[in-house]
């Protein structure tokens, strides 16, 4: 009995008009939740108890999902229509017993006996609890990434990836931001206008207060500057000095005039630009179809998911229930979603660009406002001057209307006109420069007083560009420094995250290579290694007969590579099964060969001795096989009986010994399936008897490949034996030998010809064989001590063999 | 058998650690520690929380 280990195991497993069970039927594993085989012939329902348990934990049986299979295959085809599937599990673990309903109309729903069953399937899900023949090697022959992600998600790691995918996610939008893009480039705006007042192009701090203070010195030689503060009082004082009287208010007014009047070559680009964000908004908003459709997206998202998660049978349409094509629906539906994601990728885009236009706009915008309130207006701006500002103006404040219509709908919107005043806008602001001029050789300004007044201009724009740009520096690197840090801790987050994985994978890897070499002693497996390779990808690499060998498919046989895969399902479920103490087996061991499959049955006995194993099997060699394998104290061995449309699937207790099975077959009448087993019965009594007398020529072969002998080959060694020790060679044992040789025949007759139905064989010949093996066996039995003469109770030189008491020696 | 760590047991850790990280902006490491833990670290989340640390950051020094 598996050990206590506080895992949850399955007591009882119950299902009525699921799959192929039509009526109520139970796998009962009390009172100590016994590991099971279940034998039955291909076709007659043994997996039906997997789909259950699968559906039960997962609400979908995927092999058959991908074979295009919906919910309603989960019913049994024979059972009346309206009728709902039912699966009922009992759990180990008090509380935990479970009905789900499969409801014809559609859904399931759960009685359980406690609140915790919500809880105790969530903390299931994603743990490995199934391995079936067609799925064994999924896993191997997954792509490297997809491996990486299958082992994440068997670990427990998909919160892990999910944590890394946000903080990258943040890290990547965070450097994509217009907002960060705009900062950057007024900083690089700034930065050449305090570069062209340097002349130089690198330069700090105290390279424009040094500028700064030579500058003020010049204009006074009292000024002093050597810190932001002395920077904007010298050039207050300076401003109020050049304003002093009339004549340096004017010309002071003029300085200011023909700095702001260059803002008149910024409308051009800026309109252009406008008009360019229109185009782009335009020709999403013409698809208005598409558009229409974003709205739609969460009814598209939950048909996807009632179509993948067989929420409604296929062939129906889950909005409507119409009759529909539903693999042509969901394709369909995925490809809408898809167009609709990338509609909305490409309007967050416009969005984006009409923020960060809508904050050049604006200044711009009030920058005219301000030349039409400027206090020298009158001389630097015509009649004509102004009406076109005002048009300019206009415009702008047109744009910024348009701008807040992209940003709030996805409505068509006109496209701003270009004013008459673009066309003469460079004219414009040439003849508004050369009036100012004019107007400063009219105030018939010194040298002296141009110097100065140039000089005051100069520092006046030194201080707004120098304090601008630290500000915007400023702002910039607080979003750079957060995409450094963010970059950061991504990359510490992926080592620690990589350090867990290859944590992992080495335990996987310590497992699959112990169980490989243990499944394959003879074939020189070694260093079976899960690895990390690339950013994100997993491979196996592993030795074979000393070469490197990576990925396996390079060179190992199927059988190897489904021993691989079942090597990685149970080398995980052990380990990070953290939840459940029991694991399913569903004819895994098809293409194994008889000497493997003994190896296997060892492998699970050994290696998952406190874990619950449902074994289900359609070989009937190995079914027999492992009764002679594992412990009857733990295991029990039922039997799938031949499936009918009327009972479905049905159960019954398998005999233990072949002697039994035999006989059980002949109460049934089937004498070719007794004539199989009696064909395995003199291999298998042979076979014991070579053994025990330690048959020469039988010696060199144990274990594996003593599996593979044939009966005509242990009957030639151990007559060779007998003869060689003149042993049993009387009439009595002779007849007996012969009797068996007769039996060998009648029993391969019969066991060859099974499926073609043609055997002649009569129930009087098995019946006879069976007599004839058991005088057989007699010959090799001490009617003293009852046990056979065996090399265990012989000296090492003797060449005949004794029994326990000695009475008997062959 | 060795014990291996739980995607969950990984994070907690990983994050408690970050408070501790003193190469890291501690106002990044707090800002992430307290979205991990409330169950909110998401790439909006995120960009949310850092866009209040920069705002803050700028009244602080305008204010």
């Amino acid at each position: 009995m598996p050990k206590k280990t506080g895992k949850v195991r399955v007591r009882k497993l119950t299902l009525a008009g699921f799959r192929g069970a039509r009526q109520r039927i139970g796998l009962d594993f009390k009172p100590r939740c016994k590991s099971i085989v279940l034998f039955g012939d291909n076709g007659d329902g043994k997996s039906t108890f997997s789909d259950a348990i699968e559906w039960f934990f997962t609400d979908k049986i995927e092999y058959l999902q991908r074979e295009g299979c919906g919910r309603e295959d989960y019913f049994n085809r024979y059972m009346p229509s309206g009728q709902d599937a039912m699966v009922e599990v009992n759990l180990s673990h008090n509380g935990l017993d479970v009905q789900k309903i499969l409801h014809r109309k559609g859904g399931s729903t759960l009685a359980a006996t406690s609140p915790g069953i919500a809880a105790y399937l969530s903390r299931s899900a994603g743990e490995s609890l199934i391995l079936r023949h067609h799925t064994m090697r999924k896993f191997i022959e997954m792509s490297k990434t997809q491996k990486l992600e299958t082992v994440e998600e068997i670990i427990g790691f998909g919160i892990v990836a999910q944590t890394r995918e946000a903080l990258l996610q943040a890290a990547n939008a965070l450097k994509k931001d217009e907002s960060l893009a705009t900062l950057q480039g007024q900083r690089e705006e700034r930065k050449r206008d305090l570069s062209a007042e340097l002349e130089t192009t690198e330069f700090e701090d105290a390279d424009v207060l040094k500028h700064a203070d030579e500058l003020a010195t010049k204009c006074d030689p009292s000024l002093s500057i050597s810190d932001d503060g002395e920077f904007s009082a010298a050039v207050e004082a300076l401003k109020t000095r050049s304003t002093a009287g009339e004549r340096g208010k004017e010309l002071s007014a003029l300085d200011d005039a023909a700095q702001k009047a260059t803002v008149l070559s910024e409308v051009p680009p800026l309109l252009g630009r406008v008009r360019a964000l229109v185009a782009g908004h335009n020709k999403l908003a013409q698809d208005q179809e598409r558009v229409k459709a974003i709205a739609l997206q969460k009814l598209y998202d939950a048909a996807i998911e009632a179509i993948t998660a067989d929420w409604v049978p296929p062939g129906e349409c889950p909005i409507c229930r119409a009759p529909v094509d539903t693999g042509q629906l969901l394709t369909s539906l995925r490809d809408q979603v898809a167009q609709i994601a990338a509609l909305v990728t490409r309007r967050h885009k416009v969005v984006r660009a009409a923020k960060a236009l809508s904050t050049r706009v604006a200044p711009v915008a009030q920058g005219l406002d301000a030349l039409l309130e400027h206090d020298a207006k009158d001389v630097f701006l015509t009649d004509e001057g102004k009406i076109e500002i005002v048009e300019l103006s206009g415009a702008l404040s047109a744009c910024t209307e348009t701008i807040g219509r992209i940003e709030a709908s996805y409505d068509l919107v006109e496209r701003p006109s270009a004013p008459d005043a673009l066309r003469t806008i460079a004219n414009s602001e040439d003849a508004l420069q050369a009036r100012i001029r004019q107007r400063r050789e009219e105030l018939d300004e010194t040298d002296e007083e141009r110097g100065f007044y140039e000089r005051v201009h100069r520092l006046t724009k030194l201080l707004d560009d120098h304090l601008r740009y630290k500000k915007l520096a400023r702002q910039a690197a607080a979003y750079e420094s957060q995409v450094e840090s963010l970059q950061q801790v991504h990359d510490m987050f992926e080592a620690v995250e990589r350090k867990g994985v290859a944590q992992a994978l080495k335990a996987i890897s310590t497992d699959v290579n112990g169980f490989m070499t243990l499944l394959h002693p003879d074939d020189e497996f070694d260093e079976v290694e899960l690895i990390p390779t690339g950013r994100r990808g997993v491979e196996f690499k592993l030795k074979y007969h000393g070469q490197e060998v990576s990925p396996p498919m390079k060179m190992l046989s199927e059988a190897h590579l489904n021993s691989l895969g079942i090597c990685v399902f149970i080398a995980s479920a052990r380990r990070f099964n953290k939840e459940n103490g029991f694991l399913i087996l569903d004819d895994v061991v098809t293409s194994f060969d008889r000497g493997h499959r003994r190896l296997l049955a060892r492998l699970l006995c050994e290696k998952l001795p406190d874990t619950q194993i449902l074994l289900f099997t359609h070989d009937d060699l190995w079914f027999d096989m492992l009764k002679g394998e594992l412990p009857a104290s733990d295991w029990l061995f039922k039997e799938v009986t031949k499936w009918t449309k009327e009972s479905g699937v049905d159960l019954r207790d398998s005999p233990l010994s072949l002697k039994e099975r035999i006989e059980s077959y002949l109460a049934t009448n089937d004498i070719s399936a007794a004539a199989n087993k009696c064909r395995t019965l003199v291999e298998e009594t042979l076979k014991e008897k070579c053994e025990k007398l330690g048959v020469r020529a039988l010696e060199f072969r144990t274990g594996r490949a003593n599996d593979q002998r044939t009966a005509a080959e242990l009957m030639d060694g151990l007559t060779s034996y007998l003869k060689q020790n003149q042993s049993l060679r009387d009439k009595t044992s002779k007849r007996s030998f012969n009797h068996l040789r007769a039996t060998r025949l009648v029993a391969n007759f019969g066991s060859h010809h099974r499926t073609l139905g043609a055997t002649g064989l009569a129930r009087g010949d098995i019946e006879t064989a069976l007599v004839d093996i058991e005088q057989f066996e007699s010959l090799f039995v001490c009617p003293g001590c009852n046990a056979q003469p065996s090399i265990q109770f012989s000296p090492r030189s003797s060449a005949l063999k004794q029994c326990r008491c000695g009475d008997l020696k062959i | 058998m060795e014990t291996i760590r739980s995607g969950k047991e990984l994070c907690d850790k990983f994050f408690q650690r970050l408070l501790e990280d003193s190469a890291v902006d501690s106002s990044i490491s707090g800002l992430l520690h307290k979205l991990y833990t409330a169950g909110e670290l998401t790439k909006d989340g995120a960009l949310k929380g850092l866009e209040a640390l920069r705002q803050n950051a700028e009244e602080d020094r305008e204010g």
